[in-house]
């Protein structure tokens, strides 16, 4: 799973529970970065922040959707108003509104990766 | 005094002349609609009157108006409309003035005009009827169509030169006749005319001149008398003396002359018309009493036995525009040479200071048996009253047209002044009260401008006294009018200051005067002065009353020019606080809306570091509830997390609180501290190097602690923003050099400067990236940001004394350079020198 967020403590929480549950994360705290971890580790699921200090969320969702092979999900976390507008436009298949909690965080995630929520 | 919105005509302000008039109270007639109040019959109608409102911004006119108890009124109406800033119409005003008495006066004097011309035209002896200028019959009565024998119809439109002989026609008698009638004003005529069916008969002709006020000849009035029955008597009477008796018959009536004659003398001293009979050498043989005194003798035996030369030096005459009348033209002398006269109107007076007279001055011939004149009966109706009454009227009509042409209270004064002369004085003086006041000369006027120009002399070097016990000073001080009919010398060197005043006062022959007061709004607001010199004028009771029903007038005219032109203020002043309120409500919603943005901004801002707490609890209490459970590490890891992100949560609510400040214009209320520059940008440099991995950051200090008296939170977060920009505008990454120098002025500066390699900042950007939401163009839709980080950095450095500058060569990167003094400016900090 790739985590993209410019927030280092809120990239550190999302890495803790999702490790906890078995799964293997990357992080980057800007959109160039996390266009680099794109192209070299190919993830099964993304979690992106909307608003990026540095880099467009916009290129790492178009990034995302151009892999090769089956699509990758992608699950939008924001702390602005118009969330789902901003899902719809990236193309997520899920949003989450800051500040969540954390089981619903793990639940969208077993939900985009095609797992029953709570099987672990 | 009315305002009212326009368009819905709701009244707005009802004055209290508008309460007298119509008899509604203001509270009654506020919010009312004007026309239906008043209930407003209008010349034409309502929308004609909005439309000249709309399209030429006033109206004037008369208006039929319902007052309260139900009398109908008539008021002349001033309507203006006040436009706001846009030029859109918002209030219009109305000045209504009642002229009901003048309307029924003018009523009353077309309904004797009428009557007049209906006795005209049925009066049976006598044709009278109206010449058109070019001499065509324009009306014709019923003695017209008896005495020539045509009807209207057929002879209007005719040249009268038809009622003539062939020989009176060749002659050119009728054209002559009207030559004189056009110099003189008038002509008498006798002789044979001719009826329609040819036949003649003997007329006495009268053709007066028809002058407007102007004296354009506007045509001709024409009275023609039969006189064929005293004519063929004349002849018989003629033919009767040349055959027999003539002698004896004459000689009768001569004795039955002088048998009357001492009887008619008793009779005709007590005339008030003043009788002359002259014998035909031209010396006096009869005088009345009346003419006497008007000669300026005690009575007519004085005037009988008084010399020619005594006679005539005793007074002067003057024609009826006021030039000098030799006495060969008097009515008198000229019929002793054969000429026919009319009545002359002249003007005279007895010199030595009398007032001027006006007389009708009528001369009839007496004739023997042989037709010679023997004497000359000369009639002196005396119409100074009546002259003095029409005068007066037409000198108050044109006040009165005068009084209503301006708005401007000085204008209609100096009006006042200017009609007043020569007309009823030979000097008129305004002066007012100013708002000190202080009585200040607004208007002088006599017929020559060298005297003007005196006057203003004399009245700069010699200023009223405001104590003075006469004259304006007191006028004004009591309210009470001043008449001096005779001015003596006495009190011409008492009113002057030395020497030089006297002889000037002296030239000016000033004979009488009077001053009355002028009132305006209940209180006095200067006076009117007339003075009569050279004119020999002297004013009496009569001339008081007069002036002080002008200055009535005038007061009048003030007040309502006064009233206006408040109304049009207030108007304004609504206007312009109409406009003004606009403006700070626009200001306002703005600030609003600002606030708003900030509120929302500051929401979202704060919801990251709240996420950021919860996860972290959460992730503690989802590891404590796993079988493995929680382990020490973890547990200290996640509360030492949550405590950082508290710690620049609160630093993050210090800099919106700053900003809401910056926003809303307050200063900052800086909290300094001995701060070292150099370890503030190391610590800077450390903590954002750990940010990124694609950018080199370094620090470069010239000396190895750089002290000032600083706000470290506030400077921090300057250096923090000028990080944060250096890394997010090299998206490519790159060397990031931080430096800190030390100028040493003086006065003492810190200079911290930040340089990075990225997009940097097109030139015609520089001078505007610092002010609030303002970003450079280059990067607007690239790269997030909100515009403040800048702006806030310049608050905070400014705030310290110091300054922030910008320097870039687009896409080569860009410097920022922060100063800072080191000793702070208020003079409170003492710490630099102390240390």
């Amino acid at each position: 799973v790739l985590v993209v967020d410019d927030d280092r403590d809120m990239l550190e929480v999302i890495r803790g529970v999702l490790e906890d549950h078995g799964l293997t994360v990357e992080t980057a705290t800007d959109g160039i970065h996390a266009l680099d971890l794109v192209d070299r580790r190919a993830p099964d699921l993304v979690v992106l922040d909307v608003t990026l200090a540095v880099g467009s969320s916009r290129r790492v969702a178009d990034r995302v959707h151009e892999l090769p092979g089956a699509a990758v999900p992608m699950l939008v976390i924001t702390a602005d108003g118009h969330a789902p507008d901003k899902a719809r436009e990236l193309g997520a298949y899920a949003y989450l509104r800051k500040p969540f909690e954390l089981v619903d965080l793990l639940g969208a995630v077993w939900q985009g990766l095609g797992r029953t929520s709570g099987s672990d | 005094v009315i305002v009212r919105s326009f368009g819905t005509d709701a009244i707005t302000s009802w004055s209290r002349g508008a309460e007298e008039l119509y008899g509604w109270t203001a509270t009654e007639a506020l919010g009312r609609v004007t026309h239906d109040l008043l209930r407003t019959q209008f010349p034409d109608s309502k929308e004609a009157v909005d439309a000249e409102l709309r399209s030429a911004g006033s109206w004037a006119g008369e208006l039929v108006h319902t007052r309260r108890d139900g009398q109908l009124i008539v008021v002349a109406s001033r309507q203006a409309v006040q436009r706001d800033a846009q030029g859109l119409p918002t209030l219009t005003l109305e000045i209504n003035s009642d002229i009901t008495p003048r309307k029924r006066a003018e009523e009353s004097l077309r309904e004797s005009e009428e009557r007049f011309r209906l006795l005209v035209e049925s009066i049976q002896d006598y044709a009278i009827f109206l010449l058109s200028p070019e001499a065509r019959v324009v009306t014709w009565n019923e003695g017209a169509q008896r005495l020539k024998g045509y009807r209207p119809d057929e002879i209007i439109g005719q040249s009268f030169t038809r009622f003539y002989t062939p020989d009176d026609q060749v002659a050119g008698r009728p054209a002559r006749l009207l030559a004189t009638a056009r110099a003189e004003g008038r002509v008498e005529d006798e002789g044979w005319r001719v009826r329609k069916d040819g036949s003649r008969f003997w007329a006495n002709v009268v053709i007066t001149a028809l002058r407007d006020d102007q004296g354009r000849l506007r045509g001709f009035a024409k009275i023609t008398r039969d006189l064929t029955e005293r004519k063929q008597a004349e002849d018989a009477r003629a033919r009767a003396s040349r055959e027999e008796g003539a002698r004896v018959a004459a000689e009768a009536a001569q004795a039955e002359l002088r048998a009357s004659r001492d009887q008619l003398a008793a009779i005709l001293s007590g005339v008030a018309e003043g009788i002359l009979v002259q014998d035909r050498h031209g010396r006096l043989v009869y005088a009345n009493d009346t003419a006497a005194q008007l000669c300026g003798f005690p009575d007519a035996a004085a005037l009988l036995t008084a010399s020619i030369p005594e006679i005539v030096g005793r007074f002067e005459v003057f024609d009826e525009s006021g030039a000098p009348l030799p006495l060969e033209r008097l009515p008198a002398q000229r019929v002793q040479r054969g000429e026919e006269v009319a009545e002359v109107l002249i003007r005279f007076r007895v010199r030595g200071g009398s007032e001027e007279r006006w007389s009708i001055d009528r001369a009839t011939p007496l004739r023997d048996e042989h037709g010679e004149i023997t004497q000359v009966i000369s009639i002196l109706r005396d119409v100074t009253e009546r002259k003095w009454a029409e005068d007066t009227a037409r000198f108050l009509d044109a006040l009165n047209l005068e009084l209503t042409r301006s708005l401007e209270y000085e204008e209609t004064l100096r009006r006042v002044a200017e009609l007043a002369v020569p007309r009823l004085a030979d000097w008129c003086v305004v002066d007012v009260l100013d708002e000190r006041g202080r009585l200040t000369r607004l208007a002088v006027a006599h017929v020559d401008p060298a005297k003007v120009r005196l006057a203003e002399e004399l009245s700069a070097r010699y200023p009223e006294d405001p104590a003075a016990a006469s004259g304006p000073p007191r006028v004004v001080r009591t309210g009470r009018s001043e008449l001096i009919s005779e001015i003596t010398d006495a009190q011409v060197v008492a009113g002057a200051r030395d020497a030089e005043h006297l002889a000037i006062l002296r030239s000016l022959q000033l004979r009488s005067m009077l001053i009355v007061p002028l009132h305006a709004r209940g209180q006095v607001l200067g006076a009117i002065s007339l003075v009569a010199a050279e004119s020999g004028r002297r004013y009496g009771p009569r001339e008081l009353a007069l002036a002080e029903d002008v200055a009535v007038r005038a007061g009048l005219a003030v007040d309502n020019a006064r009233l206006f032109r408040d109304a049009q203020q207030q108007a304004a002043t609504h206007v312009e606080l109409n406009a003004a309120l606009r403006t700070a409500m626009a200001q306002l919603k703005q600030e609003l809306q600002t606030r708003d943005d900030f509120l929302a901004a500051a929401a979202h801002d704060l919801k990251n570091p709240l996420a950021s707490i919860k996860g972290a609890a959460q992730l503690l209490q989802l590891r404590r509830a796993r079988p493995d459970g929680l382990d020490e590490h973890q547990l200290g890891a996640g509360l030492e997390r949550i405590d950082a992100i508290t710690t620049r949560a609160t630093a993050q609510v210090d800099e919106l609180l700053d900003l809401a400040r910056m926003q809303m214009g307050r200063p900052l209320d800086l909290n300094r501290q001995p701060i070292d520059l150099v370890a503030l940008a190391r610590e800077a440099v450390i903590e954002h190097q750990q940010r990124s991995e694609r950018h080199h950051l370094s620090l470069e200090s010239q000396v190895p602690e750089l002290i000032g008296r600083w706000d470290g939170r506030r400077l921090a977060r300057v250096l923090g923003n000028l990080l944060d920009n250096a890394l997010k505008y090299s998206p490519d990454g790159g060397t990031i050099r931080v430096e800190v120098s030390r100028d040493d002025g003086p006065p003492g500066v810190g200079v911290l400067t930040v340089e990075d390699q990225g997009v940097g900042i097109p030139e015609e950007d520089l001078g505007r990236i610092f002010e609030r939401f303002q970003r450079g163009t280059n990067v607007v839709g690239e790269i997030a940001g909100t515009g403040i980080g800048l702006a806030s950095a310049r608050h905070i450095v400014e705030t310290h004394g110091g300054s922030i500058t910008a320097a870039s060569r687009s896409r080569r990167g860009a410097t920022f350079t922060v100063r800072l003094p080191l000793q702070t400016t208020d003079g409170v900090d003492t710490w630099e020198r102390g240390a």
